[in-house]
């Protein structure tokens, strides 16, 4: 997820991978003075979002995406504690997920509940990467429209 | 991990990737070694800190 958000922000995977880096490193470094009350996830890509500002602008390069669109992103979607709120973001998204067609289904719980890369599902399916892909894209498409309705 | 709280991870990256837009790639296949490489060799400092005083 790190590595994603990085690559949103930064938009290389050079600089995505380095920003992954600085961030558990400095997640290791300050594990200490974690907040239990706060999401994980949370804490992690606020992180993520102030490391790869860092960078861009140590390079003098402006985020691929509008600083103030990125953080309307981490506040409104980050900062989703709004237990009800979350309960129900969560139920939507599961009969997005159960109206999938099956190869797409499959895809999405390899890959977000199993935690396999997406090489992993080709190989565990034996399937093209290719396949694994375009497979994934249809699906995510599918949910986006699903769940911005 | 159990069950349950791999769903509720799950749920939750899926969530984050739709709301900011990602589309997800498989990150470089050595960035888990080098991250592991990198806190391995990192101690803890403050744990470090109160061994020395003790």
């Amino acid at each position: 997820m790190v590595f994603n958000f990085a690559y949103k922000l930064t938009g290389t995977i050079t600089e995505a991978e380095e920003v992954t880096q600085e961030v558990f490193e400095k997640i290791w470094r300050k594990r200490n003075t974690y907040i239990i009350d706060k999401k994980i996830t949370t804490w992690m890509l606020q992180i993520c979002k102030n490391a790869s500002i860092d960078l861009l602008r140590r390079r003098k390069r402006t985020a691929p995406i509008d600083e103030y669109q990125l953080d309307f992103l981490v506040d409104e979607t980050i900062n989703l504690d709004d237990e009800v709120e979350l309960k129900s973001t969560r139920k939507t998204l599961i009969e997005a997920i159960s109206n999938l067609p099956d190869e797409q289904r499959e895809i999405i719980r390899l890959m977000y509940f199993e935690g396999l890369t997406q090489r992993e599902i080709a190989a565990s399916l034996e399937i093209p990467l290719g396949t694994v892909k375009s497979r994934l894209k249809l699906a995510m498409s599918k949910l986006k429209n699903h769940f911005k309705r | 991990m159990n069950s349950k709280g791999k769903v509720e991870r799950g749920l939750e990256e899926l969530r984050l990737n739709l709301m900011i837009d990602i589309e997800p790639i498989d990150p470089p296949v050595e960035l888990r070694d080098k991250i592991m490489s990198t806190t391995e060799k990192k101690p803890n400092r403050a744990k470090s800190h109160a061994q020395w005083k003790h």
